[in-house]
């Protein structure tokens, strides 16, 4: 393990329970989306709930990723050379996903 | 690495907990890399009604479709399979027959919630 196993697990236990709220908040952006226009979706999103919660959204879902990709890659792995890389690449798509999301969102 | 490792997968007896404990991985890791679709619908607002013209078009599409129906399911799947984690977290639900239907409940629950959502979202 790279880091403490008991903090991985609280961690992981800890963003799993709030993913439960945020996936209603997510559950309800696929069902009003579609059909609404360019303008009322940007509109939408600038409202600072709205963003609040997709920034909430965007952080704790990459957490949680982060975590459950590292126990899968740890789990399957166990070349140290080749997990070093591929523990890099997680941390590496976690950040470009949280970059993406947060710049894109701040900048609406 | 000092680490123990796991027994070989070909040992186990084939069961429906195992299948749906190798799901929880998969729907884990295609949610995982879902979260670039996310990424390309905030960006897409962010840089202007062109780029947000692409997205709904590929998003919209059939296959576009399908692939939000498969993460919606991938999502109720990996849920139900978390809630299930957390009733062995507190240390109850490790008889047989109950992990046999706590593996049950994954599977239709999934299948049974995307189905509700969507009939919701197409009925209103």
């Amino acid at each position: 393990m790279t880091h403490s196993p008991t903090r991985h697990f609280i961690l992981q236990r800890i963003t799993a329970v709030l993913n439960i709220p945020i996936l209603i908040f997510l559950l309800y952006l696929i069902f009003t989306i579609p059909g609404m226009s360019y303008d009322g979706v940007t509109s939408l999103f600038q409202k600072p709930l709205i963003l609040f919660l997709s920034l909430l959204l965007t952080f704790n879902f990459a957490f949680h990723m982060k975590l459950g990709m590292q126990m899968i890659i740890e789990d399957y792995i166990h070349e140290n050379k080749n997990l070093k890389l591929a523990l890099l690449l997680n941390n590496i798509f976690v950040s470009i996903v949280i970059i993406g999301c947060t710049y894109s969102l701040l900048t609406l | 690495m000092n680490k123990p490792l796991s027994p070989h997968l070909s040992i186990y007896k084939f069961k429906l907990s195992l299948l749906m404990s190798i799901a929880h991985r998969i729907t884990g890791g295609a949610l995982y890399f879902s979260m670039i679709i996310f990424m390309f619908f905030l960006a897409s607002l962010a840089l202007g009604e062109q780029y947000y013209v692409i997205f709904s078009t590929v998003i919209g599409s059939w296959i576009g479709k399908l692939i939000i129906l498969g993460i919606t399911w991938a999502i109720f799947h990996h849920m139900l399979g978390g809630l299930r984690h957390f009733i062995w977290d507190i240390g109850k639900g490790f008889e047989v027959k109950t992990v046999d239907q706590l593996a049950a409940i994954t599977l239709l629950g999934g299948v049974l919630l995307t189905l509700i959502y969507w009939l919701v979202f197409f009925i209103i």
